[in-house]
C-alpha cells in the first residue's frame, strides 16, 4: 500500500531563487503600469512605474549594453549592471553580408513519417534553462552538418500588452520549422524539441505560448512587431536557418543585412550556452 | 517487495505537508483498474536512458514546466536524476507509469479541458515506479519534489520488482494551490485536483552507448 505525502523534497530541491539574466538589452518599453526590459535572449525583467530605484533614463542608456539583471520570482527587475561586452567568441560575426534578398529554398521533407524521423534525432542534451535561440541554431545547424538538410526558423514575438497581462516571461520564442510535403501539400511544421513530442503546426506551437489561443499575426517587418498598436497578442515571422535572434530579423528590415552562412563564432556560442 | 499499484490517501508528516483523509485505494488513483501487472515486467538491461518532460495541461501550471530525466542502470544498481522547471512552487508528484505513450488531449475524455490523472492513466497505464524521496523502499509514505526541482536518487535493482524501462513514461503532476480546477477534474485519492493533475510527462528511450563512457 502506498501512501502520497503532499510535502517536499527538501534535501534536493532548489530554493526558489531570483533567475540571473545576463546578456544584452533589446529595448526598454512602456506598457500601463510598467515598463518591459527585454533582453536579447528573450528573457523580460518587469519594472513597475512607481519603482523610483531605476530611472527609466538610466535604463534606455542600458540599451545595447551587455548586463547582468537579477529578478525576482515575478519576474519584477530587483537590479541590474553593465558588465564587459559579449564574449570573444560573440563578437566577430561574419557572417553577414549586405546583399539583395537572397534566394533561400528549405529542403522539403518527403513526408510526416521523414519530419518525425528528423524530430527523433534532435540533440537531446540541452541543458537546463537554455536559450531557445541557442537550442534551435544547435538543432538546425547540426541538422544542415549531419544531414544536409535546410530548415527554417520561426519566430513568435510577443506583444508588450500580452507579456504584461499574462505576466509571461519571454519577450519572444524561435524554433526550427521544416517543409514537409503532406499527400502533396507542402505543410510547414515546427520542431520544438523541449515542448513537444512530435513536429507541430504553427497554430498548435504559438497555442502553447499563447493562453489566448489568438492566432499570432504574420509579418516580414519586424518593425510592425517593434511600433505595434499593442492590439494583437503575438506576431510570426519567418527566418532562415541562419538567423539567430530577432536581431537578424531586425537587421534585415532596417540594414539590408541578410545571413547566408552560418557564424562559427554563433554556433560555438549557442553550443556553449545551451549544450 | 512492496505493492507499488495502489494508492491509498495521503498522511500528514510534515509541517508543509497537505493532508488527505482516507479514500479509495483503486489502482492509480480515483478507481481505474490496472491495465498491466507491473510484476510481469523485465528486468531493465544495463545503459542510460533519458525521458524529456514536456508539457501537458500546460495552461494550468504556473509556468509552461518542462524538464528531463535520466536514469543509468550499472550492474545491480539504478541511479535517477531529474529536474523540472516550473513556477508553481508546488509538490510533483513523479512516477514511472507502465504505458508507452503520454497523454494527449484527445484523452480528454469528459470534455473539460483537462486531461487529468484518471483520464490520463488510461493512456499511461498504472504506476510502475514512484520516483520519490526513497526509491528503493517504495515505503508507503512517498515524499515528493517540490518547485523548480533537481532530483537524485539511487537504489538496488534487488529491492525493486523487475523494471523495463525503455520505452514506459513519466508522469509528473502539480499545479499551482489556487489554479482553481473545476469539479470534474480527479483527484488521486483525497488530495487536490490541483496536486492531482498531471503537467508534464516524457517516453524514456535508451540512449546510445557511447565510448568510453
Amino acid at each position: 500500500m502506498k501512501k502520497i505525502i503532499v510535502s517536499c523534497l527538501m534535501l534536493t530541491a532548489l530554493p526558489a531563487v531570483a533567475d540571473v539574466v545576463t546578456s544584452t538589452i533589446h529595448s526598454v518599453e512602456k506598457v500601463k503600469n510598467n515598463y518591459l526590459v527585454k533582453f536579447e535572449n528573450g528573457r523580460v525583467a518587469f519594472v513597475s512605474n512607481q519603482n523610483k530605484m531605476f530611472g527609466v533614463q538610466n535604463l534606455h542608456a542600458l540599451k545595447g549594453a551587455r548586463v547582468e539583471a537579477k529578478l525576482g520570482s515575478d519576474y519584477s527587475l530587483q537590479s541590474i549592471q553593465s558588465i564587459e561586452s559579449a564574449p570573444e567568441n560573440v563578437k566577430s560575426l561574419p557572417s553577414f553580408e549586405i546583399v539583395e534578398p537572397p534566394t533561400y529554398e528549405p529542403t522539403v521533407i518527403p513526408s510526416l513519417a521523414e519530419a518525425n524521423k528528423i524530430f527523433k534525432r534532435l540533440n537531446p542534451n540541452y541543458k537546463r534553462a537554455s536559450e531557445c535561440s541557442n537550442r534551435a541554431h544547435v538543432w538546425a545547424s547540426e541538422e544542415f552538418k549531419k544531414n544536409n538538410i535546410k530548415s527554417m526558423k520561426v519566430f513568435a514575438l510577443f506583444t508588450a500588452s500580452y507579456i504584461d497581462r499574462v505576466r509571461f516571461k519571454w519577450w519572444y520564442h524561435v524554433a526550427p520549422m521544416f517543409a514537409v510535403n503532406e499527400d502533396g501539400r507542402i505543410e510547414r511544421r515546427v520542431m520544438d524539441y523541449m515542448f513537444n513530442h512530435h513536429p507541430v503546426t504553427v497554430k498548435e506551437w504559438t497555442d502553447q505560448f499563447v493562453f489566448s489561443k489568438r492566432p499570432c499575426l504574420p509579418t516580414t517587418r519586424f518593425s510592425e512587431y517593434d511600433v505595434n498598436p499593442q492590439t494583437e497578442d503575438c506576431y510570426l515571422m519567418d527566418g532562415t536557418m541562419y538567423d539567430w535572434t530577432p536581431t537578424d530579423l531586425s537587421n534585415r528590415e532596417l540594414q539590408g543585412r541578410y545571413k547566408t552562412d552560418f557564424s562559427q563564432g554563433e554556433i560555438r556560442a549557442a553550443y556553449s550556452e545551451a549544450f | 517487495m512492496k505493492k507499488i499499484n495502489k494508492l491509498i490517501p495521503a498522511a500528514c508528516l510534515l509541517a508543509l505537508a497537505s493532508c488527505g483523509g482516507s479514500g479509495s485505494s483503486a489502482s492509480g488513483g480515483g478507481g481505474t483498474r490496472p491495465a498491466d501487472d507491473p510484476r510481469e515486467e523485465m528486468q531493465a538491461a544495463e545503459g542510460t536512458y533519458k525521458a524529456i518532460l514536456r508539457p501537458y495541461n500546460f495552461t494550468v501550471a504556473g509556468w509552461i514546466p518542462n524538464g528531463m530525466t535520466d536514469i543509468k542502470i550499472t550492474g545491480h544498481m539504478i541511479e535517477v536524476k531529474s529536474w523540472l522547471d516550473d513556477a508553481a512552487n508546488v509538490v510533483h508528484m513523479q512516477n514511472i507509469h507502465l504505458g508507452t505513450e503520454c497523454p494527449t488531449i484527445a484523452n480528454d475524455s469528459n470534455g473539460d479541458g483537462f486531461v487529468d490523472f484518471n483520464e490520463s492513466v488510461q493512456v499511461s497505464k498504472q504506476i510502475l515506479l514512484h520516483l520519490d524521496a526513497d526509491i528503493e523502499s517504495q515505503s508507503e509514505i512517498s515524499v515528493y519534489p517540490k518547485g523548480n526541482f533537481t532530483y537524485f536518487q539511487t537504489a538496488s535493482l534487488s529491492s525493486l520488482i523487475p523494471l523495463n524501462l525503455e520505452g514506459k513514461v513519466i508522469i509528473v503532476t502539480g499545479a499551482a494551490a489556487n489554479r482553481g480546477l473545476p469539479a470534474t477534474v480527479s483527484q488521486i485519492n483525497n488530495q487536490t485536483r490541483e496536486f492531482s493533475i498531471p503537467i508534464a510527462c516524457g517516453v524514456i528511450e535508451r540512449m546510445p552507448e557511447i565510448a568510453n563512457n
